[in-house]
């Protein structure tokens, strides 16, 4: 059975068009992570798609059933949000409870399902607290509690680990993945977090300015990005962006001839090389490519981040990111030759800013 | 320079507080005590004012009517204003607030005999209004229910503060509270029921009391240009009733003794709202 159908959706907002043409499907019991910078409008989609907003044309189905004619609280949804949104002036049970009271249950049969899963989520020594006296993570679980009661068959979840601090953050992303798979329900993560992005996503969709520019595995959309604006927000230290020119039969960046096989219509475009695949030579980490070019630079600034360093390295007016092992001797000022992985290189339209075939 | 305690700056507030409020309140208790026109000496009468009181029918038509009007105007006026108050939220109205607080800017009696021209029984569009529904157009002149009636009807309008602040605490509370209502299926009326009304508590209570001890004061005016206490004492409240008291028949200890009971059921009041809010705040 087909989980979730998104076909030609368009959402405005204001008079102003957010969402144009978008359509996807995932199955259930996948997880898809919706990401993209502020404003692309993913927060939108999740609320269209939670029935908050209405939507301008297009359709969305659930389990073959269509749900963009249906209230709210008819999508067999949950949800959850950046903030906890409980109810402050009811306590952690009546907040588990409320949903299921509202859907019909007896008081007695809602306090009992909610205990179980209270008691699931270890939450079962909270139940008569206010949510103001909880902490930012035992709230957090309260409000996973309180979808999980919903028994969603979609579940749509908008940044809910931001308000957590990292630590948490990242042991709240396993038991989301555990739930989700327990669940098996087609949940749909939104997040600007790229790491969040690239740990939780079955598939990972990456939308700017209302449209869906990439959705696939997160491995391929890193290491295969369809568009510059892909490659650009996926990776921190962001990816390097060279622009080269085809003269004298050969591809070049500044004075440095490349090795690289681009359709022959074209003569100029720009290469893309991730942090990791700019090499010093003297580096433990360095790959042995069949095509590289070696450049000389000079170190302008060494950014220890623990287990690994980044290298701001000047070439001309131009500026490389590479990363290396975190003892690599390393003086800002000093040259250093690197070799640029011209295997691992993504080479994108100078124009239009779409991948050229490798 | 030296430094002088910032009470200095409070100063002529206090003064104003300490001439025009608390001089008189003392001096009113004071004056509960005696026997005093205004023209001779007063003379000291122990609590004969209060027993002359409690054994004045007038008086306790005056405190029935009273708490009559309080009773059914505040309920239907936080009601009112409740209300407008969801519907301009909903509506994301701009201007329209300003309506509804344009009577408060209307002074007292300029209101009061706007209402005089409005319930004319012979050309007023009220005497219209009660004929088409089958009723005499005079019926506030003559039944005592229906003249307390029109009173609450002419302070419906004056709802202009309960509303601002009641607009401004729905807009305190955060839309996502019914964004996950809406999802887990809560309808309106239980999203109403159980996240706005709980949240809109304190400030309810607190309007509540407030306006109930504003009545027993605004009463006055309308009562006093509209309705002069009749029909058949069914306007007599307990402002206009001192009033008369004081001013009309100078019994003036009688009078004082008259305010006090008042003052007593506005402190009633205020009791009644700090222990409300006391509770909420231990249950929040």
């Amino acid at each position: 059975m087909s989980g979730l159908r998104i076909d030609r959706l368009h959402v405005d907002l204001d008079g102003q068009s957010i969402i144009e043409d978008l359509s996807l499907e995932v199955a259930f019991g996948e997880l898809l992570v919706i990401a993209g910078p502020s404003g692309s409008g993913k927060s939108t989609l999740l609320r269209a798609l939670a029935g908050l907003i209405p939507i301008r044309s297009g359709t969305i189905e659930l389990g073959g059933r269509r749900i963009d004619t249906l209230a709210p609280g008819q999508r067999d949804t949950a949800m959850m949000f950046q903030s906890d949104a409980l109810y402050p002036h009811l306590t952690v049970l009546e907040n588990l409870c409320f949903g299921l009271r509202a859907r019909g249950a007896t008081r007695a049969d809602a306090q009992t399902r909610a205990r179980s899963v209270a008691d699931r989520l270890g939450l079962g020594d909270l139940l008569q607290r206010a949510p103001h006296a909880l902490s930012g993570g035992q709230r957090q679980r309260v409000a996973l509690g309180r979808a999980l009661l919903r028994e969603p068959r979609l579940f749509l979840m908008d940044e809910p680990l931001s308000s957590l601090d990292a630590p948490l953050r990242v042991r709240a992303r396993a038991e989301l993945i555990q739930l989700h798979r327990s669940l098996g329900s087609v949940t749909v993560y939104v997040t600007h977090d790229q790491i969040e992005a690239m740990a939780l996503a079955d598939r990972l969709a990456i939308v700017e300015s209302g449209k869906l520019l990439q959705i696939d595995a997160p491995r391929t959309v890193y290491a295969r990005p369809d568009s510059l604006a892909v490659a650009r927000f996926l990776g921190a230290p962001a990816i390097n962006l060279l622009e080269i020119r085809r003269s004298a039969e050969a591809w070049r960046w500044r004075e440095h001839a490349l090795s690289l096989q681009l359709p022959p219509s074209i003569d100029r475009a720009v290469l893309g090389l991730r942090p990791e695949h700019v090499y010093p030579l003297r580096s433990r980490w360095a790959g042995t490519p069949q095509r590289s070019a070696t450049i000389t630079t000079r170190v302008e600034a060494v950014e220890l981040v623990g287990d690994q360093q980044y290298l701001s390295l000047r070439v001309g007016e131009d500026t490389l990111t590479s990363r290396c092992e975190p003892d690599l001797p390393v003086q800002p000022g000093e040259p250093l030759d690197v070799s640029l992985d011209l295997d691992r290189a993504l080479a994108f339209d100078a124009d239009s800013g779409c991948a050229l075939a490798p | 320079m030296t430094r002088r305690s910032p009470l200095w700056l409070a100063a002529p507030l206090l003064g104003g507080v300490v001439l025009l409020l608390i001089v008189p309140v003392l001096l009113t208790a004071g004056i509960a005590f005696t026997e005093y026109d205004g023209l001779s000496p007063a003379r000291f009468a122990g609590l004969d004012q209060f027993r002359a009181l409690s054994a004045d029918p007038l008086f306790r038509t005056a405190l029935s009517n009273s708490l009559w009007v309080a009773l059914t105007g505040v309920p239907l006026r936080i009601s009112l204003a409740l209300g407008l108050a969801l519907l301009m939220h909903r509506a994301r109205a701009r201007r329209a607030p300003a309506a509804i607080f344009l009577p408060m800017a209307i002074p007292d009696v300029a209101w009061a005999i706007l209402w005089l021209w409005i319930a004319n029984p012979l050309f007023g569009p009220l005497a219209w209004l009660l004929s088409t529904c089958g009723l005499r157009a005079d019926i506030w002149l003559t039944d005592p229910a229906w003249a307390k009636a029109l009173i609450v009807l002419i302070t419906l309008f004056l709802i202009g503060e309960v509303f601002v602040v009641l607009h401004a605490a729905r807009a305190e509370i955060p839309e996502r509270y019914y964004d996950v209502a809406a999802v887990e299926g809560a309808s309106v009326a239980t999203q109403f029921r159980r996240i706005t009304l709980p949240l809109l508590l304190p400030a309810l209570v607190f309007l509540s009391a407030r306006d109930f001890a504003l009545t027993l004061q605004t009463s006055f005016t309308p009562a006093l240009i509209i309705t002069k206490g009749g029909p058949q004492y069914g306007t007599l409240f307990l402002p206009l009733y001192a009033y008369q008291t004081g001013f009309e028949y100078l019994r003036f200890g009688l009078a004082a003794a008259q305010t006090l009971v008042m003052l007593g059921l506005t402190l009633a009041m205020m009791g009644v709202q700090w222990w409300a809010l006391r509770r909420w705040r231990a249950l929040a």
